[in-house]
């Protein structure tokens, strides 16, 4: 199984002096795969989002560690959905209260907030965390997959995107769910299905998704190529590089990260581009 | 994607009741505007890097079509031959076009798949729709989430009849106002106001974070507002 992960501050942050908020992680064991990928929100009132990204990464793969083929089992999957997305945000906000308690808000990182901002941070701190999540574990013959927010969570097969989430009633233009909200629950979604249903999972955020516009672009001057590119000469830095690209050069200028798992029964001639 | 910076898309789309009462002044009105939008976003498009403007008119009268059969077609590429009117006015009609582009391209609309601007749609009519089907599309409209995101402006054109000026602003909702044009000698402008002022303003800051657009919709209303206030000063 090919599997990667790498984020890359945009150039609009790097001349704005912030940091990078976009967070990705992978985890392998013997007996699974995990990859995650989270957006932390760029809006000025998300203060400490790109720790907010961090502890959606760590709460995905700390809750999905803990899964064992036994839960995905067809009778229990749907219990075990539920309980990955409660898990998951219950750890969440576990992580970012621990970091509250330690790190109080500071009257410097709230300087240039108006009143309404800093009225609605003091009511809800943990707003400061914003952040999408998408995650993906490949355990057995099953993959889970869970999302919120608008990172991309893409299945491929034979050379094609399958969306894997329905996504036609969620937010446009810039508004997003987010782990921090209230009804967060709602919002995130998880599911479970067999392997064999894809040749891969890749998880981005919108600083790779945007600038390509539709699947169709994306899949074939990205997706396909990458793909191609890795089966051809197993040389991960050139994804690296494109994606550094992407980020401060070709993008829109926001942070660029992509994970992905590509699984053994790929196969290749169906990604050489049109 | 080439070895350049990429760019926001931001959709105008204008809804235009071509029926047989808007011809004359109204219509040759419009016309204008139409052509002086056109220009404008040209050179807004050279001067910013960050957006590309698509321009997408749709006509309604007995039918509804879009000009020229495109949907949307990029500013620099836009040709224009005059609008006609003649039949009834089924709005009903023109909300189908308005739903049939207000989707994401792999669902065969205009609306990018991945990220993209909120649209800015302005309506124009001068009278009350011909059947009540409009009510039913606009529930259909409204489940859209890009329809729900756009900043949405209508134009009464000499109209003194409450029950219309409804049908107006149901369509704009909370997202936008209704304009009352009572003279048609000042539609030109009045289209022109809105639709430049809410591309400046959504152009400039297309990229803006996660969060911000319900802001930066109210942003374009209050200049939108602030423009149309000095009206009286224009010596029109």
């Amino acid at each position: 199984m090919y599997v990667f992960n790498f984020s890359n501050i945009g150039f609009r942050h790097i001349n704005g002096r912030t940091v990078l908020q976009d967070y990705s992680a992978s985890y392998i064991d013997n007996e699974r795969t995990i990859i995650t990928c989270a957006d932390g929100h760029g809006g000025k009132m998300y203060i400490r989002s790109n720790l907010g990204s961090k502890f959606a990464s760590e709460a995905t793969i700390n809750v999905l560690k803990r899964i064992n083929k036994e839960a995905i089992s067809k009778k229990k999957r749907e219990i075990t959905a539920t309980s990955i997305r409660l898990s998951i945000l219950c750890e969440w906000n576990s992580l970012v209260e621990q970091h509250l308690n330690n790190h109080k808000i500071r009257k410097k990182e709230i300087a240039n907030l108006d009143d309404c901002q800093k009225f609605e941070l003091s009511k809800r701190p943990r707003s400061a965390y914003g952040t999408t999540l998408t995650g993906a574990m490949a355990i057995g013959d099953k993959l889970i997959v869970v999302s919120i927010g608008d990172s991309e969570c893409l299945g491929i097969k034979k050379g094609e995107i399958v969306t894997i989430f329905n996504n036609d009633d969620e937010p446009v233009g810039n508004v997003t769910y987010s782990m921090c909200q209230e009804d967060a629950f709602n919002h995130l979604k998880v599911s479970i299905m067999n392997i064999k249903e894809l040749d891969g999972v890749l998880l981005c955020t919108d600083g790779l998704s945007t600038p390509y516009q539709s699947y169709d672009n994306l899949n074939e001057s990205f997706i396909k190529p990458t793909v191609s590119r890795l089966k051809l000469d197993n040389d991960y830095s050139k994804i690296r590089k494109k994606i550094k690209s992407i980020a401060e050069k070709e993008g829109t200028g926001d942070d660029v990260t992509l994970s992905f798992m590509l699984f053994d029964h790929l196969k290749v001639k169906y990604y050489r581009r049109n | 994607m080439n070895d350049r910076i990429a760019k926001e898309k931001l959709n105008v789309i204008l809804v235009v009741d071509t029926s047989k009462s808007m011809a004359g002044e109204r219509i040759s009105q419009v016309n204008q505007a139409i052509r002086d939008i056109k220009d404008y976003l040209v050179n807004l498009q050279v001067e910013n890097s960050n957006v590309d403007f698509y321009l997408s008119i749709i006509q309604f009268s007995t039918e509804s079509s879009f000009i020229n059969d495109n949907r949307e077609v990029n500013v620099d590429k836009f040709k224009f031959d005059n609008l006609k009117c003649c039949g009834w006015s089924n709005l009903h009609c023109g909300y189908q076009k308005l739903e049939e582009i207000l989707k994401k391209q792999s669902h065969g609309g205009v609306m990018p798949d991945f990220g993209g601007t909120s649209p800015i749609i302005l309506l124009l009519t001068d009278g009350h729709p011909t059947t009540t089907e409009y009510k039913d599309e606009l529930v259909n409209l409204n489940n859209s989430p890009w329809f729900k995101a756009a900043i949405r402006y209508g134009i009464a054109i000499e109209l003194h009849d409450k029950r219309t000026m409804g049908v107006l602003k149901d369509f704009v909702g909370d997202n936008g106002d209704v304009i009352d044009c009572y003279s048609s000698s000042m539609l030109k402008n009045i289209i022109k106001i809105i639709v430049l002022t809410a591309s400046k303003v959504k152009s400039s800051s297309a990229t803006v974070g996660n969060g911000q657009v319900i802001n930066q919709n109210q942003l374009v209303r209050q200049e939108i507002n602030e423009a149309l206030a000095d009206v009286d000063q224009w010596g029109w």
